[in-house]
């Protein structure tokens, strides 16, 4: 079984290799690469799918997205040793730019921030997550796959959030939402649960 | 040069994104250091125990009838009843038989006969920083799954951020100003980015979940966290009349001929002895990513049936591959070493981030060298002082000692780098780690003079070798290059003085 799959492993690293070199060759033009970009692309993502026979089908993917980084990196270091290193230009010493910041209400906006980003994410997400759990159950999904979504939706609306927290510049708006997310979905827990 | 065929990213959103970007990593770096660290390690902790304990029995198989026979000898052995027993077989790259009790664990030897305690405190006192923090464990966990969180973001911000993101897919000016740093930050970041985004999301769902399943129990089964758990992982059988010594060695068989295929990891016996006990096999399945599948016999060795995590609901199948991905240990060497490598890309990153963060406020006037030297402190204290603590095990040191020693040195690191600058904390933070390995490897070898050419010791004494040496050309250049400890402080430095 494992000598019958070589010739198509070595197809695997074939195609990631010519799939990393289309992108390659297509950056190096540094124009209209449309037909480069996309067979590049291509060949990546039929050597994901090519792996995913190689063993199991998870597991195979997962090895082709391996064999694809690696080769991407590859070509990465390539670019990096054929460039000769280059001597970094003496800079003059700029005078400190005097910072309108760093009073108590900078700091305090900093700290607020943080709290936001961080605890107050964390449960809004956590609140969230809940309700959207108590919903695909009663709309009559499985308690396995349903904590699976959970398992992902906690996480990455945490990140999601905490992304946006950092990303607004206006502090009432980003506390509102963060806010919203937080307290919005307790009442219909309360319904629903 | 014609007109580029990638889009234009609006300069608004690439500055709000580098702004959250900023935000977060500046609040979390040095903990996401050391998870990144601590998990590149963790990918080799089982070579790292046969390493610190080489004389241990080993063995490719055992049969069932001396598993049996050594967990039997260990559980009736125990003060205490145990409510958990477990036998873990042996396997390619930890080839020994372990017997774990609620309180203790055991070698066993191939004849089935017990040997000596299980002993590797390096390795545990590596994988608690890395699942734990040392911390209390539901809050070390939380906290580590925290910086999952915040790692995804750090990955969703830096993508969203860059501007040029295929434009640039393989531009890498090399230098020492902030065009290679970010050069060699952003390539580095976007081609491995299904590895650092996969890791870090199921690192925050492994710390996480405990804090979800309570969240849940409490939205939806009045709190009964059982509940939450049981649809992926099981339920305990509801059995009666099973009083007496299990017969481990009956289910072993009779799995062993219901699926040959399957590579034996664990035997959990569950409330040992009791008129209620059972016992659960993990069985790998070499050609998936879920972590193997959990069979269920009673204590006469009749098949219950399977959770399902290999062939149940695709949830099932999803949590159960949760585990092997974020550590690296589905595909066997080659993957081992391919995740190490991610992970001191990883580190690479991270380091670089910052660096860029300190070049820039110099480059605007406001440079920042005592924070930038604590962080070069960071970056070499934590190899340094895990190099250190490794020497210390060696020599016998364990348990709080070795945790008190990482994180009081790490501290002290991170302050001297702070007052003697980044140049000066970077040549002593190598210099610290080039001695710590090589302290630990002399003291290894004269400890365990054997087994220097074993199969245990060889490899990892090589290596820890290899990386000094190298860290010592490192040191070497340094000093070349004028950046020594001999040098004067850096301008910036003087200037905060």
């Amino acid at each position: 079984m494992g000598e019958a799959l070589w010739p198509l492993r070595l197809l695997v690293l074939a195609l990631s290799l010519g799939g990393a070199a289309s992108l390659y060759a297509a950056w190096k033009t540094k124009r209209s690469g449309g037909f480069a970009v996309g067979l590049g692309w291509l060949l990546l993502l039929a050597a994901t799918i090519c792996a995913a026979f190689t063993t199991g089908a998870d597991k195979g993917a997962a090895l082709g997205i391996v064999t694809v980084i690696a080769c991407a990196a590859g070509f990465l270091s390539f670019e990096a040793l054929r460039n000769p290193r280059r001597q970094s230009k003496p800079r003059e010493p700029k005078t400190a730019e005097k910072r309108s910041g760093l009073t108590p209400a900078w700091w305090g906006r900093r700290v607020f921030v943080g709290f936001l980003v961080g605890p107050i994410a964390g449960l809004a997400a956590l609140s969230v997550t809940a309700l959207l759990y108590v919903s695909l159950a009663n709309a009559g999904l499985s308690a396995s796959n349903n904590l699976v979504v959970a398992f992902f939706a906690f996480p990455l609306g945490w990140a999601g959030l905490a992304v946006w927290a950092g990303f607004d510049e206006i502090l009432w708006r980003k506390s509102a939402v963060i806010g919203a997310a937080l307290l919005a979905p307790l009442p219909l827990l309360a319904i629903s649960g | 040069m014609g007109r580029s065929i990638w889009p234009k990213a609006s300069s608004r959103r690439v500055g709000r994104s580098l702004e959250a970007h900023a935000v977060l990593a500046l609040s979390v770096s040095v903990l996401i250091y050391i998870l990144i660290v601590t998990g590149t390690l963790s990918v080799f902790n089982r070579e790292f125990q046969r390493w610190e304990q080489p004389d241990a029995p080993e063995m490719a198989t055992i049969s069932a009838e001396a598993a049996e026979r050594a967990a039997l000898l260990v559980f009736h052995n125990e003060a205490e009843p145990s409510t958990h027993l477990y036998i873990n077989f042996p396997q390619p790259d930890l080839p020994r038989t372990v017997i774990t009790t609620d309180t203790q664990a055991f070698y066993a030897r191939a004849d089935g006969t017990v040997g000596g305690p299980e002993r590797f405190p390096w390795t545990q006192f590596l994988l608690d920083l890395h699942y734990y923090l040392h911390l209390p464990h539901i809050l070390g966990l939380t906290v580590v799954g925290a910086m999952g969180v915040f790692l995804v973001g750090l990955s969703l911000s830096g993508l969203l951020a860059h501007p040029r993101i295929f434009r640039d897919a393989f531009t890498f000016r090399r230098g020492d100003d902030r065009v290679s740093l970010a050069d060699l930050h952003n390539r580095l970041s976007v081609w491995t980015a299904p590895f650092h985004i996969s890791n870090a999301l199921t690192g925050a769902m492994l710390g996480l979940a405990t804090v979800l399943a309570i969240a849940l129990a409490a939205a939806r089964y009045d709190g009964d966290l059982e509940a939450v758990y049981t649809p992926v992982f099981g339920e305990e059988p509801a059995l009666e009349g099973q009083a007496g010594d299990p017969a481990i060695a009956q289910s072993i068989r009779d799995l062993s001929v219901r699926h040959p295929d399957l590579r034996m990891t664990y035997a959990i016996m569950h409330d040992p002895g009791t008129d209620g006990q059972h016992v659960q096999l993990i069985g790998a399945h070499t050609d998936r990513l879920i972590f193997g599948d959990y069979y269920v016999y009673d204590a006469k060795g009749n098949f219950q049936g399977n959770t399902g995590i290999s062939d149940g609901s695709i949830g099932q199948q999803i949590a159960g591959s949760v585990y092997n991905v974020h550590f690296g240990n589905w595909g066997g060497t080659p993957i081992k070493i391919a995740y190490g490598l991610f992970g001191l890309i990883l580190c690479t990153i991270t380091c670089s981030g910052l660096s860029m963060y300190f070049k820039k406020r110099e480059e605007k006037g406001r440079p920042a060298p005592r924070l930038a030297g604590g962080w070069e402190g960071v970056v070499w204290g934590v190899p340094a002082m895990l190099s250190l603590t490794l020497a210390f095990a060696v020599s016998g040191g364990e348990g709080p000692a070795l945790v008190a020693a990482f994180w009081l040195g790490l501290i002290g690191v991170a302050g001297a780098g702070g007052w003697i600058g980044k140049e000066r904390i970077r040549f002593y933070g190598i210099g610290s780690t080039v001695f710590g390995l090589t302290a630990a490897v002399v003291a290894h070898t004269m400890r365990y003079p054997d087994e220097l050419g074993s199969a245990a010791v060889l490899p990892v004494s090589l290596f820890l070798i290899v990386v000094a040496a190298l860290l010592g050309v490192v040191l070497f250049k340094v000093e070349q290059d004028g950046k020594g400890p001999a040098e004067p402080a850096s301008p910036a430095l003087k200037q905060a003085e």
